[in-house]
């Protein structure tokens, strides 16, 4: 059963998923042709004692990206659910409802992670090949914010998608852009140094909350 | 999820921590008040304090006692911060308490150091520039490579990213020269090429010891300096001074605040006292006859202390920042808001969740925000055996609480899904 | 015989805006019942009640004797589903949607699913989307009968079809019904193609039941008297005995369950000139249209 639900997820969001990769991709390229560029014309060593000092980030090019795959995965995944109510097919296959919505949720979410794997790995490239290692682990912890933006975005646009009364739309969107918010503080490397764990908690616990809207949908509140 | 229950209640927490954010956040930008900020001098003429007022109108000048002063008297009598003015004006005198006055000698023992908070928090990438210090060029020039000290010290040349194995090696064979034990602790510098000249850096080995690193004609200059190990250093700021009477300012753990003189790395205390590196402000200004130090917090009290070069304390100052006015926003607050979240703070770049508490004013409204919710429990027929755990929410989350049970509305718990 | 479905006392209400209130039915296992009804009496809201989208306001609805609102999935997986407008993951094809069920249904048969899609001149690798409207319904009858389910729910099956589609998703169905266990539960706001199909029937009001019997004795006992009157503003109340009255200039249509004898009793009791009384017999349409009334 879940080789079939992973078959119908995939259908949705294949296209979306290669495309979302495809975008990433170029992001970190054209990152990658910058700083090539700016090592030709500056000193790398001016360069560099810049990008330590004033903190600049030469990957930021990516900063909205996550939030934008999330939020185009979740749509492409559930506004076909949520179209014609076709989420009424799915609840009722003969699956318990919540397990039914946990495995379409992981689908999306590993689909997320993969990308931004992907993109951890092509950016390792990069950092590694023109900064020392330092420069590199400094811009890990820059990235994890930026990409829990992206499944916090996609949990997001699921529950607006699920939850059947608009009302409730509008304060999940609400707590939504209000956390999502919170990840973008600070600028610079690494300010989530000491509290990114938690963030992640928070992100995680607010795919949790996609329950709540499911369990609405399901009483057909509205 | 088998329990909407919990569910719901983490969708509870997920407004309640979003509220606590978000509106004392917003209620403090609409409450906002006219900024006001003092700028506290000394007057070696007047022998007493001078101060530089300013608010939206403009700036405002005063001596000690309240009297207004016009910008010019106020240079008058604060003549060495204000020289070059002076100097334009011919209004220089030529000598003050005794001392004949001589521009280029004002100007040299002029020195002014700031530390914010923030500074000392900072967590910037641990890669830096070691730059030539007797080059013999007037400029100071960064160098082709950045170091890091690890296992040894290691020059990475920028270009190529790959390490300069000769540098490192000589450098790590003269700190081991010196007993330096691997790795560094912390590295402190100042790596502008903005300065007259270039004193290297200040390291903090693994057993607290404390070196000086430099690079004089390519090669390594590093000392053990005798600084003792049992003091704890929260920072350093290095500082090249012409006056060359100290490297830098050393700020201690216990915020306990030194110079680092050139005198054999001698630490000079400073007559510092309430002086928090975590939440203050800290500013020291030199000039021919004084050093004063300013250290401010930003809801408190701000403090000026008045040495002569021999750091014994000659005048102090102390005055409240907020004055006597307190606003209606700061008296509501504490009993709006059960407690406030922010993910940032002025003190530190660094982003975490500081929490911080006022009092238990806000259960006064909690308890009517409970009540609230049993009247809107009862009117609605919400009849749940758990209603106390909302209850509960409301009364010890005060405002938050309640927005949160509004945001759920339907606490229906007939069956899962 | 056993219910394979009960609805007790249920009601329900959107808002403040009622429904249907006290509805209350059985339906038999082996038999195919029909919830008729004008559009926006309540019929969409019954089956999502039924299949658990829907939480009454209260009352009761028991599928295979579980609550409906918390179906387990062995139930379910003997319920197949007709949602209204015959929708279906139209971003699937043909060959994909019956992989796609085939995972869930331990007694999943796709032979007949095959065999009503040869029927349609469409490759297996046509995405629905892509599909007429008469040839997704019978790609979701495909899927519901390969189900092999016990019962089957039908939201308006009629929806968007012409005459030769329904006739063709009837056919379907009578051949599943002859297997004794199989209960179909259909609702529909066109009447006439179900006349021959029907063992029983609720007719629902705006709010209320109109009726609730076996279809036979519906079409036995519901009937038309139509007479002549002279006052052209005649006006008739419905009551226990006239469920409806049309009156169109000096020619009235009396809608009852009673007898000619008692109707001619009723007029002259209420004092109405009446000439050439005589009862009409009617299609299963003409009376489901009598009871509902034309507005």
């Amino acid at each position: 059963m879940l080789k079939a639900v992973v078959f119908k997820e995939w259908l949705k969001i294949r296209w979306v998923f290669i495309g979302m990769l495809l975008i990433n991709f170029l992001v970190i390229i054209n990152t990658y042709f910058n700083v090539s560029n700016v090592l030709k014309v500056y000193s790398a060593n001016v360069y560099l004692v810049k990008l330590i000092t004033y903190e600049i980030l030469f990957f930021d090019d990516l900063m909205y990206i996550p939030l934008l795959t999330g939020i185009l995965i979740s749509v492409f995944q559930f506004f076909p659910e949520i179209n014609q109510k076709r989420l009424k097919l799915t609840f009722h296959l003969p699956v318990q409802e919540s397990k039914m919505l946990f495995q379409m949720t992981s689908i999306g979410f590993i689909s997320l992670l993969l990308i931004f794997l992907f993109d951890t790995f092509l950016l390792s490239l990069v950092s590694l090949n023109f900064f020392p290692d330092e420069v590199f682990k400094s811009m890990i912890i820059t990235l994890l914010p930026w990409f829990f933006t992206g499944f916090c975005g996609y949990f997001l646009i699921t529950m607006v998608f699920i939850e059947p009364n608009w009302t409730k739309r509008v304060v999940v969107t609400l707590i939504g852009i209000g956390l999502i918010s919170l990840f973008y503080s600070g600028s610079g490397y690494a300010k989530f140094e000491q509290s990114w764990w938690m963030f992640m908690a928070i992100s995680s616990l607010f795919g949790v909350i996609i329950y709540v809207s499911a369990y609405n949908f399901k009483r057909g509140i509205s | 999820m088998k329990n909407i229950l919990i569910t719901r209640i983490i969708l509870a927490l997920a407004v309640i921590l979003i509220a606590s954010i978000y509106l004392p956040e917003i209620f403090w930008k609409i409450t906002k008040e006219e900024g006001k900020s003092v700028s506290i001098y000394y007057s070696v003429v007047k022998d007493e304090f001078a101060f530089i007022k300013s608010d939206i109108r403009g700036a405002k000048y005063t001596d000690q006692k309240g009297n207004d002063l016009t910008r010019e008297e106020f240079e008058e009598i604060v003549p060495l911060s204000n020289y070059r003015q002076l100097l334009a004006s011919g209004k220089m005198p030529d000598s003050i308490k005794g001392k004949a006055i001589i521009p280029k000698e004002v100007k040299l023992n002029n020195f002014s150091l700031r530390i914010r908070p923030e500074i000392i928090n900072y967590n910037l990438i641990q890669l830096f520039p070691l730059m030539e210090s007797q080059s013999g060029r007037i400029s100071l020039e960064l160098p082709p490579d950045l170091f890091r000290i690890t296992d040894r010290m290691e020059f990475i040349t920028s270009l190529t990213n790959q390490i300069d194995e000769k540098k490192s090696r000589a450098f790590t064979d003269a700190l081991l020269k010196e007993e330096f034990q691997f790795p560094a602790k912390r590295i402190y510098g100042n790596p502008s090429t903005m300065k007259p000249f270039d004193e290297g850096y200040f390291v903090i080995d693994s057993s607290n010891k404390i070196y000086h690193i430099k690079m004089i004609q390519g090669k390594p200059f590093c000392v053990k300096t005798s600084i003792p190990q049992n003091i704890q250093v929260a920072y350093i700021l290095v500082s090249e001074n012409e006056l060359r009477e100290f490297y830098s300012l050393l700020i201690t753990k216990t915020s306990e605040v030194y110079f680092i003189s050139y005198n054999n790395y001698q630490l000079i205390k400073l007559p510092v006292q309430d002086y928090n590196y975590q939440t203050d402000f800290l500013m020291i200004r030199g000039d021919l006859f004084n050093r004063q130090i300013t250290y401010y917090n930003d809801n408190e009290k701000v403090k000026s202390l008045v040495t002569d070069r021999d750091y014994n304390i000659v005048d102090r100052y102390e005055e409240n920042l907020k004055g006597n006015e307190v606003s209606y926003a700061s008296l509501l607050a504490p009993y709006l808001f059960p407690f406030e979240l922010s993910v940032d703070k002025n003190t530190t770049p660094m982003i975490n969740f500081y929490f911080s508490f006022y009092d238990l004013h806000y259960l006064i409204f909690s308890v009517v925000l409970t009540i609230v919710t049993i009247i809107y429990f009862r009117k609605k027929h919400i009849d749940i055996s758990h209603a106390v755990i909302y209850y509960a929410m409301v009364f010890i989350t005060g405002l938050y609480g309640f927005i949160a049970i509004m945001c759920i509305r339907d606490f229906n718990n007939d069956s899962n899904i | 015989m056993t219910n394979v479905v009960e609805v007790k006392n249920l009601t329900h209400y959107y808002g403040s805006k009622l429904v249907f209130e006290n509805l209350n039915f059985n339906i038999k296992e082996g038999s195919i019942f029909g919830l008729l009804g004008k559009n926006g009496t309540g019929k969409t809201t019954t089956i999502n009640i039924l299949n658990g989208f829907l939480k009454p306001t209260s009352g009761k609805c028991l599928m295979f004797d579980e609550d409906s609102y918390a179906l387990t999935p062995a139930t379910k997986s003997r319920v197949g589903f007709l949602i209204e407008g015959h929708v279906q993951y139209s971003f699937m094809s043909i060959r994909q949607i019956e992989k796609f069920y085939s995972a869930f249904y331990p007694k999943w048969k796709k032979e007949p699913y095959y065999e009503l899609m040869s029927k349609l001149a469409v490759t297996e690798n046509q995405k629905i989307s892509k599909m007429s409207c008469g040839q997704r319904s019978q790609v979701a009858l495909g899927l519901i009968l390969a189900q092999d389910a016990d019962l089957l729910i039908l939201d308006d099956y009629s929806m968007g079809l012409d005459a030769g589609y329904r006739r063709l998703f009837l056919d379907y169905l009578i051949e599943y019904a002859k297997a004794e266990t199989k209960t179909i539960f259909i609702t529909s706001h066109i009447i006439q193609d179900l006349e021959n199909f029907l063992d029983e029937c609720v007719i629902l009001d705006y709010k209320s039941v109109l009726l609730h019997a076996p279809l036979k004795s519906f079409l036995d006992d519901f009937k038309q008297f139509k007479f002549e009157v002279d006052n052209h503003n005649l006006k008739l109340e419905k009551d226990y005995v006239v469920k409806n009255f049309e009156l169109v200039k000096n020619k009235a249509t009396l809608y009852t369950f009673e007898k000619k004898s008692v109707i001619e009793h009723y007029l002259n009791n209420n004092g109405i000139n009446f000439t050439k009384l005589s009862e009409v017999p009617m299609t299963l349409e003409e009376a489901f249209i009598g009871i509902t009334g034309k507005y």
